[in-house]
């Protein structure tokens, strides 16, 4: 389904290579770089420049085939540079969180250099460091911009974090979310940013068990709840509003269109509600074309993370518009994609 | 701080996280140890809460005291409050508001 493979290179790294490669490696950068003069000042992938990844950059890029993952342990403290329980490589150490984190890591890396020829999070390469047994009680999981922190759930309503793997995936795309779009974590584009890390968990889900979107179960946080809280999930992208409905916890909010958008200032305006929407949208995509989601709707959604147009502030609306001009550019604009695209976006209330 | 009267209940709730779920909860000014009293006063004093850059998935803590509302982020938590959050998180999971 891909087209030709291509890769976006920052000048940063084109410099880089410059610098420090060989003379075949800085022959080749330094004519990607001559593609356009403006280079020297912008980056090139937010100009939207594709050129082709030629073998000279790609060796100087960094290992493309496997992760370089690390796991460290916290001791129930805050310290992120604990003892190592296992690195890229070494035999599972029958530590649960230390296993599954480091199996987490490897899905979602996998995901994205499989279907989207991504090396790891920034493009770069960047190590895969994970920690597991954060804090005490510390039911959460998140991205700190450097690596993914676990907590071990609090016993009571969540289980270990890394219990679910759609959870690492969509902490890790934060990471490439921040790296290509820089999306504010506030109002809609907070929303868009959440959900674009829910899109992409579900996908690493889809793709380590092989499943098509039929028979994806669309849930975000499967397994995170303990058996006494009445649910399923902390999301669901199929239904969203129906994960959960319990005595502590509440009724999942989520929303599935813009009729039921919630106003509100909690939460950075709602980041973890809103985002139903445009998980549903995805989720009506991904059904409407069939197979795989990775490939036809999880590659326009991919792209669209490289549109300059889009801003950090961007709204549902001017995703929504990316997102179609992707599927046009990908795929044609007679295709089944384009108008499935749209089909989806104006079936959750946003007009394309 | 204006002087609460003791057994009046202040909400703490805490905001965020992956799951983006609220956990609820009611507390007292004198359920509070001295320390956690001062601290309490301390941040609402300094009025240095709640303007960090949102950070994707971080947990948040909102106090809703006599003198306004009070925002902190996880990792901006005085360690004199930990204690008494903890307390109160258990509270939550148990017995919400």
């Amino acid at each position: 389904m891909r087209q030709t493979p291509c890769s976006f290179i920052p000048p940063s790294l084109l410099e880089e290579i410059a610098r420090r490669g060989d003379d075949g490696q800085r022959d080749a950068a330094l004519r990607t770089l001559a593609v356009d003069q403006t280079v020297r000042t912008a980056r090139l992938h937010n100009l939207g420049v594709t050129v082709p990844m030629t073998d000279a950059l790609r060796s100087a890029v960094g290992p493309k085939d496997h992760p370089a993952r690390t796991i460290r342990d916290a001791e129930h403290g805050k310290r992120l540079d604990g003892p190592i329980l296992r690195q890229e490589g070494g035999k599972a150490v029958g530590d649960a969180a230390a296993d599954e984190a480091y199996d987490g890591l490897g899905a979602t890396w996998d995901l994205f250099a499989r279907a989207y020829d991504r090396n790891s999070i920034d493009d770069h390469g960047l190590p895969l460091d994970g920690v597991v047994h954060f804090e005490r009680d510390y039911d959460n999981a998140f991205w700190d911009g450097h690596r993914m922190v676990f907590g071990d759930g609090d016993g009571t309503l969540f289980n270990r974090f890394t219990i679910a793997v759609e959870v690492v995936g969509h902490e890790l795309t934060h990471g490439v979310t921040g790296a290509e779009l820089g999306l504010n974590y506030l109002g809609q584009a907070g929303a868009l940013n959440e959900s674009i890390s829910d899109v992409f968990g579900s996908l690493v889900k889809q793709h380590l068990h092989n499943e098509t979107a039929e028979k994806a179960d669309w849930l975000i946080g499967a397994g995170l709840l303990r058996p006494s809280i009445h649910g399923v999930a902390l999301r669901s992208m199929k239904a969203p509003g129906t994960a959960y409905d319990d005595p502590v916890l509440g009724k999942d909010p989520q929303p599935a269109h813009m009729d039921d958008y919630v106003q509100t200032t909690a939460d950075n305006g709602g980041v973890h509600t809103n985002s139903g929407i445009p998980n549903h949208a995805f989720y009506l995509v991904a059904t409407a074309l069939g197979g795989q989601a990775w490939e036809r709707a999880g590659q326009i959604w991919y792209d669209t993370l490289h549109d300059p147009k889009l801003r950090p502030g961007s709204n549902f609306v001017a995703f929504a518009r990316s997102t179609v001009r992707s599927a046009v550019r990908r795929f044609g604009a007679d295709g089944e994609e384009a108008e499935a695209v749209k089909a989806g976006w104006e079936q959750v209330g946003v007009k394309v | 701080m204006a002087t609460p009267h003791p057994e009046a209940p202040i909400t703490f709730e805490r905001h965020g996280g992956f799951g983006g779920v609220v956990l609820r909860t009611t507390f007292t000014h004198d359920e509070l140890s001295a320390p956690e009293a001062e601290a309490i006063a301390g941040v609402q004093a300094e009025g240095a809460t709640g303007h960090r850059e949102p950070q994707a998935d971080r947990f948040e803590y909102h106090l809703d005291l006599p003198d306004g509302p009070v925002v902190i982020h996880e990792d901006d938590l005085p360690e004199p409050l930990r204690p008494l959050v903890a307390r109160l998180l258990e509270r939550a999971r148990e017995r919400p508001a």
